[in-house]
C-alpha cells in the first residue's frame, strides 16, 4: 500500500498534497506516476506547482550569514583565551603595505572571475524541481549579481529563447567582469601612486631628520665647549633612522638637558662688595681701615630654576650707629661706626638676559641676615650681571642695607646706600 | 606563527570528522575543543542563523541568539551530555532560545485570512519576491512559518522536523502543507503576473 492509497484509504490524500509531499521528497516512489498523471491533466495543479517551484527557488536564493566578527566573539564568549576566529590582519606600515594590498586586490578580481565562471556553468536549468530532490541549503554565499534562473516544470518554448537568454547573462557577466577589471587597475593606479609619495615623503623626512641631527650636534657641541657642561644627554642616543616625531622629541629632550644643565649648576660662589655708607668727605675710621677686608660678603647659592638661586651669605662691614642713651639721667648721643659680621640667608633672582649683549641680565638680591651682638640686617642689591663666557660672572648694582639694634631696650636703626660690585664663579662647571 | 599554523592544521582536521565526534570533542582539551566548536559554528551558524532570523525577524537578535546557541551547545558538550541526532539537537537549541525571546517580545499579526497582496501591491520585478515572501512569513501562525522554516530554509525532513519541534509526523505534514498553500494565496497575484510576464 503507497502513500497515495494509505491516504486515500485513511485520510484522503488530495493531488495538491501529494505535490507538495513530492516536492518536499517526501512522497513515496509509487505514487510519484499517480501523482504525474494528475498533472498531465490538472492545469491548475500544474500552475500551482510552478507557483511553489517559484517559492522555493527564490527562498533558497535568499542565503543570510552572519557577520564573520562574530566567531570570534563565540569563541571568546565560550572563554577560549586564543581565540582564532580565522580571519586574517594585515598589519601594514609604510611601503610595505603595497604589495600585499595589490596581491589582495588582483587575488579579489580573480575571485570574481572563478566565482563568474562557476556560476555561469551552474546557471544550467536545474533538474532538482523536477526529480524532487531533498532542498539542502546552500552551504555558502551567492553572488547576487548574477541571476539565477529559476526553471519551472513546463519546459521553455523554444531553444531560441534559451539562446537569447544564455546570450543576455554572457553579456551581463562580460559587463561585470569588465566592471571589476576597470575598478582592478584603478585601485592598482591609486597605491601606485601612493606608493610614489610616500617614498617621496620618506626622503623629506629623512632629510629633516639629518638636518634636525646635525643642528642638534652642533648645539651640544657648541654648549659643552662654552660651558665644559657634562651633558646628561648623548646625542648618540637620536638615531639616524628615528621618525620625524621621535627626532623632534629627542631633540627637544635633549635641549631641555642641555637647559637644564645649565641652569642647575650645584654651587655657584659669589664675593662681593658692599656700599660702606661713608661718604667721600668723611674721614675711614681706624677700626676700618684696620679690618680685613671689610664691606665685603661671600654667598653660596644654589640654583632653584631658572634665573632663580638661594643660598648662604655672610660678611662684614660697617655701619654708622647715632643712637641716644641715658647716663646719670642726663641724655647722651652716641656716634660709632663698628665693623660687624653677619649671616643670613640671600635669594637671588636673573630672571632673563638682555638682547643687547650677549650674557648680560639684570639681577636682585634680597639678604636677610642677623649681625652678632647688634640686630637683624636687611638688604637688597639691584644691577646687572654679566657672563660673557665660562663660569665666571661680573655683577655691578646698586645696594641698599638697614642694620636694627638695641641700646638700653630702645631699638635703633642704621641704613646705607652705595655701589656694590663683585664676581660669581659656578663651581660646577669647574668638575 | 606555529600557534597559527598548529590552529589552522586542527580546523583542516576539524573538518573531515563528523558532527558528534566534534561534539564529544568539546569535553576536551582547549585546543582541541575550540577547534571543535570552530568547525561545528562553521557547519551549521547559516542555518542556525537563517531560522533565528525567519522566526525573530531581527538580523542583529538573530545573531545573539546564534552566539547563544553555541554557547549552549558548547556548554552541554562539556557535560558530554548524550544525543544521536546533532542537528536536530542543535536545532532545537535554537528553537527554545527563539521560543524563550519570542515570548519575551511577543509582536501582534495580521490573521492571515484577512490579508491578501494584489499585484498592484508588489513591483514587478522579480527580485523582490523575496521581500513578499518574507512579508508573507510574517502574516502566517507561528507554529506554521516555523515549520516552514525548517523544511525550506533549513531543509530538515518531516522526520527531523518533527523532532525538533516535539510534534507527531503528521502535525508537521499538515502545518507545512498549510504554510505552503496559505503562502501561495497570498502570494498567487503576484506569481500570476510574474509567470505571465516570463
Amino acid at each position: 500500500m503507497t502513500m497515495l492509497e494509505r491516504a486515500h484509504d485513511m485520510t484522503p490524500l488530495q493531488p495538491d498534497e501529494a505535490l507538495y509531499a513530492f516536492l518536499d521528497g517526501e512522497l513515496d516512489v509509487a505514487d510519484e506516476q499517480r501523482l504525474f498523471d494528475a498533472l498531465a491533466s490538472n492545469t491548475d495543479l500544474r500552475s500551482e506547482m510552478k507557483d511553489m517551484l517559484a517559492i522555493r527557488n527564490a527562498v533558497h536564493r535568499d542565503v543570510a550569514v552572519p557577520s564573520p566578527a562574530l566567531e570570534g566573539s563565540l569563541l571568546s564568549a565560550a572563554g577560549f583565551t586564543s581565540a582564532s576566529p580565522g580571519t586574517t590582519t594585515f598589519v601594514s606600515t609604510g611601503t610595505s603595505s603595497f604589495w600585499p594590498t595589490a596581491a589582495a586586490a588582483m587575488f579579489a578580481v580573480a575571485t570574481i572571475l572563478g566565482s563568474m565562471l562557476l556560476v555561469s556553468q551552474h546557471n544550467e536549468p536545474s533538474v532538482v524541481a523536477v526529480t524532487g530532490e531533498r532542498p539542502t541549503p546552500p552551504a555558502t554565499v551567492q553572488i547576487d549579481t548574477v541571476e539565477r534562473i529559476a526553471t519551472p516544470i513546463t519546459s521553455r518554448p523554444s531553444t531560441e529563447v534559451n539562446l537569447r537568454d544564455q546570450l543576455a547573462r554572457s553579456e551581463r557577466q562580460r559587463a561585470e567582469l569588465a566592471n571589476a577589471l576597470s575598478a582592478a587597475e584603478a585601485t592598482i593606479q591609486l597605491l601606485t601612486d601612493d606608493r610614489q609619495a610616500t617614498t617621496q615623503h620618506i626622503a623629506a623626512l629623512q632629510a629633516e631628520n639629518n638636518a634636525l641631527r646635525e643642528e642638534n650636534e652642533v648645539l651640544a657641541g657648541r654648549l659643552a665647549s662654552r660651558d665644559r657642561v657634562i651633558v646628561p644627554t648623548n646625542t648618540a642616543d637620536i638615531r639616524p633612522n628615528a621618525s620625524l616625531g621621535t627626532l623632534r622629541e629627542q631633540t627637544s629632550a635633549h635641549a631641555q638637558a642641555l637647559s637644564t644643565a645649565q641652569t642647575t649648576l650645584p654651587v655657584t660662589l659669589r664675593l662681593r662688595s658692599l656700599a660702606s655708607g661713608l661718604s667721600s668727605g668723611q674721614a675711614v675710621p681706624s677700626n676700618v681701615t684696620e679690618a680685613i677686608l671689610p664691606n665685603t660678603s661671600v654667598a653660596f647659592l644654589l640654583p632653584l630654576a631658572e634665573g632663580h638661586a638661594v643660598g648662604l651669605e655672610m660678611g662684614s662691614e660697617t655701619f654708622r650707629q647715632r643712637y641716644s642713651g641715658i647716663v646719670n639721667n642726663r641724655t647722651v648721643e652716641y656716634s660709632q661706626t663698628p665693623v660687624l659680621f653677619w649671616m643670613g640667608a640671600t635669594y637671588h633672582l636673573s630672571p632673563f638676559e638682555i638682547d643687547i649683549i650677549d650674557g648680560l641680565r639684570p639681577y636682585l638680591d634680597l639678604t636677610a641676615a642677623y649681625a652678632y651682638s647688634q640686630g637683624p640686617l636687611g638688604r637688597a642689591s639691584l644691577g646687572l650681571r654679566y657672563q660673557p663666557a665660562g663660569p665666571i660672572a661680573f655683577n655691578l648694582g646698586f645696594d641698599a642695607a638697614a642694620l636694627g639694634f638695641q641700646h638700653q631696650n630702645t631699638w635703633f636703626s642704621s641704613t646705607k646706600f652705595g655701589m656694590t660690585y663683585g664676581i660669581s664663579i659656578d663651581l660646577g662647571s669647574l668638575r | 606563527m606555529a600557534t597559527g599554523t598548529v590552529h589552522r592544521t586542527r580546523e583542516r582536521e576539524a573538518a573531515d570528522i563528523a558532527d558528534l565526534d566534534l561534539y564529544v570533542q568539546l569535553s576536551l582539551d582547549e585546543p582541541v575543543a575550540q577547534a571543535a566548536l570552530s568547525a561545528l559554528y562553521r557547519r551549521y551558524s547559516q542555518r542556525i542563523y537563517t531560522y533565528c532570523r525567519k522566526i525573530i525577524g531581527d538580523n542583529q537578535i538573530a545573531e545573539d541568539l546564534l552566539q547563544e546557541t553555541f554557547i549552549k551547545l558548547y556548554d552541554s558538550g562539556k557535560q558530554s551530555r548524550q544525543i544521536e541526532n546533532f542537528p536536530a539537537y542543535l536545532m532545537t537549541i535554537a528553537r527554545n532560545l527563539c521560543l524563550s525571546y519570542r515570548a519575551r517580545n511577543r509582536k501582534a499579526y495580521v490573521p492571515v485570512e484577512d490579508f491578501h497582496l494584489t499585484a498592484r501591491d508588489v513591483p514587478y520585478e522579480h527580485k523582490e519576491l523575496l521581500q513578499l515572501i518574507q512579508t508573507s512569513l510574517e502574516l502566517l501562525p507561528e507554529d506554521y512559518r516555523e515549520a516552514f522554516v525548517l523544511r525550506e530554509y533549513n531543509g530538515l525532513t518531516y522526520n527531523e522536523i518533527s523532532e525538533v519541534i516535539g510534534e507527531s509526523l503528521d502535525v508537521v505534514k499538515v502545518r507545512i502543507f498549510r504554510a505552503k498553500k496559505k503562502l501561495r494565496d497570498i502570494l498567487a497575484p503576484y506569481l500570476s503576473d510574474l509567470n505571465d510576464n516570463a
